[in-house]
């Protein structure tokens, strides 16, 4: 979906069309009804718009009119956001930032894989890539995830850790919500399955922390006026904390 | 300044500062203070508009100074108010507030300055005009007495003094047991036979523990981070030893004794 300044909330979950023949309404659900919905530029839609997924990310299902309907399992929203151009964009609220597990920066290609991309996009329109998973996996390995272990000392780490960031910051107006705990649990569980561990390190927290933080701080205004880069914030607030 | 904003009539400003500070934080009633606004913007401004100033309830206004000053580089406004407290305590002024449309992302937006404390003590005493010499002619009236019972104590203290100084004996410090040098492979090799003898996660753990101090681990280092410093590649079996001690101290705990029994070879110091 290319989030644009004239969407609306409708357009994304669906509306209500009065039919004429049956003399009825009936509901036509919108493109967010996918087991994988990219947001394009989600800051270029107004607030409300942005405010559609809420329910969506958080509850799985989408209200229209006076009924709920569930969303397809798996569910997985991912969006864009250019942060160098900020010229008609509605930022969004810390609630909706809060609701994507990870936050990650996509910085300029090395030369090496832009030289890739040109290969790849430079001549003929390339082939689509071939199926490399089904859903069935997808839903397996969440399964799989779920059921890696988490030693205590890990789980105080991972709640040491988004504490932290609670604690009085000169840039920092508020720290991470409980969410960030979960995600960051979570996402340290996924990265424990990629290396073929049924544990967790610390190694797997520290790895994911970054993105599962960088989102979730309120920074002040010293942060702007200032410059501070909120990288080094975030990596600050992580090395205070002690490994296990 | 002060100034209800409707969002239409906002001025357009990129606020790089705003800010509030007193010249003075402990004062008496009575006595005055200069509380400062200042502000940078990168616009050129002969002065800023939609400034609420916080409420001064317990202060009296004696002036209220305002200056812009426009440069290449923006505009610098400050705004200075005297003020006289009234009430005694301790006082927080609160922030200045501005109106303004932030001309980063052009939406109407609310600046707010720090706020600023203060501690405000009770004006002093007002004494009638025949109190002070009053009190200056009977100070000199018992100066005599006070200079005789001081002489007195003085004799009688140093008295007392070389008595006890004769009679006590010289301090000596008591010597410290010696402590025995460990070597720090030493203290290793006993953990691993611990665990060795009592594979636990516990035992797992002092093992670690001993092993990242023998690295010099810092406390925010993970593994990994240990693996990419430069010192580490000549020393390739501690981190291998580091590696296998970390399964046996975080895997599952029906797991624990397998670990420690394939981490053991790797723990040979």
């Amino acid at each position: 979906m290319q989030f644009t300044p004239d969407l609306l909330p409708s357009d994304i979950v669906g509306t209500r069309i009065f039919d004429q023949r049956s003399g009825e309404f009936a509901t036509s659900p919108g493109p967010i009804f996918a087991n994988v919905v990219l947001a394009d530029e989600i800051n270029r839609a107004p607030a409300k718009v942005q405010s559609a997924l809420l329910e969506a990310m958080q509850e799985r299902q989408v209200t229209i009119g006076p009924q709920s309907f569930p969303l397809p399992d798996p569910f997985l929203v991912t969006a864009t956001m250019n942060p160098l151009d900020s010229d008609g964009t509605y930022a969004l609220p810390l609630a909706q930032m809060d609701r994507f597990l990870v936050n990650i920066l996509v910085d300029y290609p090395s030369a090496e894989e832009e030289l890739g991309i040109l290969g790849r996009f430079g001549g003929e329109t390339p082939a689509l890539p071939h199926d490399v998973a089904s859903m069935g996996d997808l839903v397996r390995w969440r399964s799989d995830a779920r059921a890696v272990f988490l030693e205590p000392k890990i789980a105080s780490y991972i709640v040491a850790l988004v504490h932290a960031t609670r604690k009085h910051h000169d840039y920092l107006d508020r720290g991470a919500s409980p969410r960030a705990t979960l995600a960051l649990a979570a996402l340290a569980r996924a990265r424990a399955l990629c290396d073929e561990r049924s544990y967790v390190v610390p190694d797997d927290v520290r790895a994911a922390a970054p993105a599962v933080m960088r989102h979730r701080l309120a920074y002040n205004y010293r942060t702007q006026v200032e410059n501070v880069d909120r990288e080094t914030i975030v990596a600050e607030l992580i090395a205070s904390v002690s490994v296990p | 300044m002060p100034y209800q904003a409707r969002a239409q009539s906002l001025t357009s400003l990129h606020v790089r500062s705003f800010t509030e500070a007193i010249d003075r934080t402990n004062l008496r009633v009575g006595e005055q203070l200069h509380l400062t606004i200042t502000a940078h913007v990168d616009e050129r401004v002969l002065e800023l508009d939609n400034v609420t100033l916080p409420n001064l309830a317990g202060f009296d206004t004696l002036g209220d100074e305002r200056r812009c000053t426009a440069s290449s580089r923006g505009s610098d406004c400050t705004e200075t108010l005297t003020l006289e407290p009234t009430v005694a305590g301790d006082r927080t002024i609160a922030a200045t507030i501005m109106d303004a449309v932030d001309a980063r992302n052009g939406k109407p937006s609310r600046f707010s300055t720090n706020t600023v404390a203060l501690r405000i003590a009770s004006a002093p005493p007002h004494f009638p005009t025949w109190f002070w010499p009053l009190l200056w002619s009977i100070a000199l009236a018992i100066l005599p007495l006070v200079l005789v019972a001081l002489a007195a104590w003085a004799l009688i203290w140093g008295f007392g003094r070389g008595k006890r100084a004769a009679a006590r004996a010289p301090y000596v410090a008591p010597t410290p047991p010696p402590v025995p040098f460990v070597d720090p492979a030493d203290h290793i090799r006993g953990l691993v036979a611990d665990l060795a003898r009592e594979p636990t996660r516990v035992r797992a753990l002092a093992v670690r523990a001993a092993l990242r101090r023998l690295v010099g681990a810092r406390d925010e280092e993970t593994l990994a981070d240990l693996a990419r410093r430069r010192d580490m590649t000549d020393r390739v079996r501690v981190l291998t030893a580091l590696r296998a001690i970390e399964r046996a101290s975080f895997c599952e705990d029906d797991r624990v004794a397998h670990a420690v029994t394939e981490a053991l070879p790797s723990l040979n110091f």
